[in-house]
């Protein structure tokens, strides 16, 4: 091999190595906006737009932050942005879970109240 | 004055110098020994920590919040960026708000689960009430059928016994009715009876007549006269015997009735002769009776001889009346009453 070729390619890639070491958010943070996207998609799913749409928006605004972060090629600021927005889709899927469980006990108690009215009207007196 | 103000002057000066050191000591340091983020997040941890609840429901969720804590901590104490130190608080709050959220969940499910056994309860509750409202409607139900199988039974007894009255006064009218006529054919068997007797009568008032029966104190009386005896005889003559003939022949025809025959004579003679003689006399008769067929016992005889004469004995033609046979005749219960005189 040529020492010289071998010599030209291997430094500057060393010195590479050695930036990026020294400097761990200097790459785009990709696998955090899949998991930031897909958590606030099963927001979604989980009805958080009715039942907590302030955390949803906070979540959507941060990933759309993000992307201009990425522009400005902030990574840094991209990754932190991403992970907050995770955590906030996570927060609103667990309260619209909440509420519509809350939902579910305040249904069942208004039928149990019913069907106990029914019962005082039909007993003979 | 003047001289008073310049000796207190280096003293404030001084002071005042000091004062701006700290202040621009404290503006270099730009980690304060609190951070309002941190402090919120660690609120917010604690809060979440001292909830059983979540304690037992999100432990992962708390793990990750004590963890961005520490990080957040551990950047702050070592004055660190402090943009990273507010990013993990922030996660750590996060964190934490999830896991009491999943708290929150977990209590909403386990509401759910009482709510759902408290559901079931007032069902069965419901049921329960139901089928005591449908028993007792059936039992009134029942009630009121026996009351009208009762009142169909009542209509049913009072109807037969309508019918069982109706039917006893038909009998009575029918008995009436029945007696009625028996009274009538009584009445009208009576008064045949009442004609055949009377014809009956009539008849043995000729029969009588026909024998020249006489009617005495003792009943019907036939007297055989002289002229059926000669003196001292006893055999019948046939004048006696036509007559014989007409009461055997009433005999036959009366066969209740029964005749005493009584012999007598005028006083010729001993009265021993003469006893004999009328005793021979009756049994004439009687035989003369007996050979038309009437049985000895319906024929009683007596020998009285002179006694008991109708006429004189002085003369001839007194004497033959005194010569005689009477015979008595019976009532229809062959009764003939005993001689007196």
């Amino acid at each position: 091999m040529n020492k010289r070729v071998f010599r030209g390619v291997l430094f500057p890639a060393l010195g590479l190595l050695a930036v990026t070491a020294c400097a761990p958010t200097m790459q785009p943070p990709t696998s955090e906006m899949a998991l930031a996207s897909s958590a606030v998609e099963r927001a979604s799913g989980a009805g958080a737009y009715e039942y907590a749409p302030l955390e949803l928006k906070l979540a959507r605004d941060k990933i759309e932050q993000s992307k201009a972060a990425l522009q400005a090629r902030d990574y840094t600021g991209a990754q932190r942005l991403l992970e907050q927005a995770e955590l906030d889709a996570k927060l609103a899927e667990s309260k619209a879970a909440t509420a519509k469980s809350q939902k579910a006990v305040d249904e069942l108690q208004k039928s149990i109240e019913v069907m106990r009215e029914e019962i005082r009207r039909s007993r003979p007196q | 004055m003047s001289m008073n103000i310049q000796k207190k002057f280096p003293a404030r000066l001084s002071a005042l110098l000091l004062l701006a050191f700290g202040l621009s000591l404290a503006a270099c340091a730009p980690t304060a020994t609190t951070n309002p983020a941190l402090d919120e997040a660690r609120a917010a941890f604690q809060a979440a920590q001292a909830n059983p609840t979540v304690v037992r429901s999100a432990p992962l969720e708390l793990k990750k919040a004590e963890m961005q804590l520490s990080k957040a901590d551990e950047l702050f104490q070592q004055k660190g960026e402090l943009a990273a130190v507010e990013h993990h608080a922030y996660l750590a709050k996060q964190h934490a708000a999830i896991a009491q959220e999943i708290g929150n969940q977990k209590m909403a499910e386990a509401a759910i689960a009482q709510a759902s056994e408290e559901r079931n309860r007032v069902l069965l509750e419901a049921r329960a009430a139901e089928a005591t409202l449908a028993r007792q409607q059936a039992e009134a139900e029942r009630a009121a059928a026996m009351k009208a199988m009762e009142e169909a039974e009542a209509q049913r007894a009072a109807a037969m016994q309508a019918m069982e009255e109706l039917e006893a006064q038909r009998q009575a009218a029918l008995l009436a009715g029945q007696e009625a006529e028996a009274q009538r054919l009584a009445a009208e068997q009576a008064m045949l009876e009442a004609r055949t007797a009377q014809e009956k009568a009539d008849q043995l008032a000729r029969e009588l007549a026909e024998m020249e029966a006489v009617k005495a104190e003792r009943g019907m009386v036939v007297t055989l006269g002289a002229v059926v005896f000669d003196f001292d005889k006893a055999n019948l003559k046939p004048a006696g015997l036509v007559a014989v003939d007409k009461l055997a022949a009433f005999m036959k025809k009366y066969p209740e009735r029964r005749v005493m025959v009584e012999g007598f004579t005028d006083s010729v003679g001993s009265d021993q002769y003469n006893l004999r003689l009328s005793e021979r006399r009756a049994n004439a008769v009687r035989e003369a009776l007996m050979a038309r067929g009437i049985e000895a016992e319906r024929i009683e005889i007596r020998g009285y001889g002179k006694a008991f004469p109708v006429a004189t004995n002085a003369t001839a033609a007194g004497r033959q009346l005194n010569r005689r046979v009477e015979i008595i005749i019976s009532d229809e219960t062959g009764a003939i009453p005993p001689r007196t005189r």
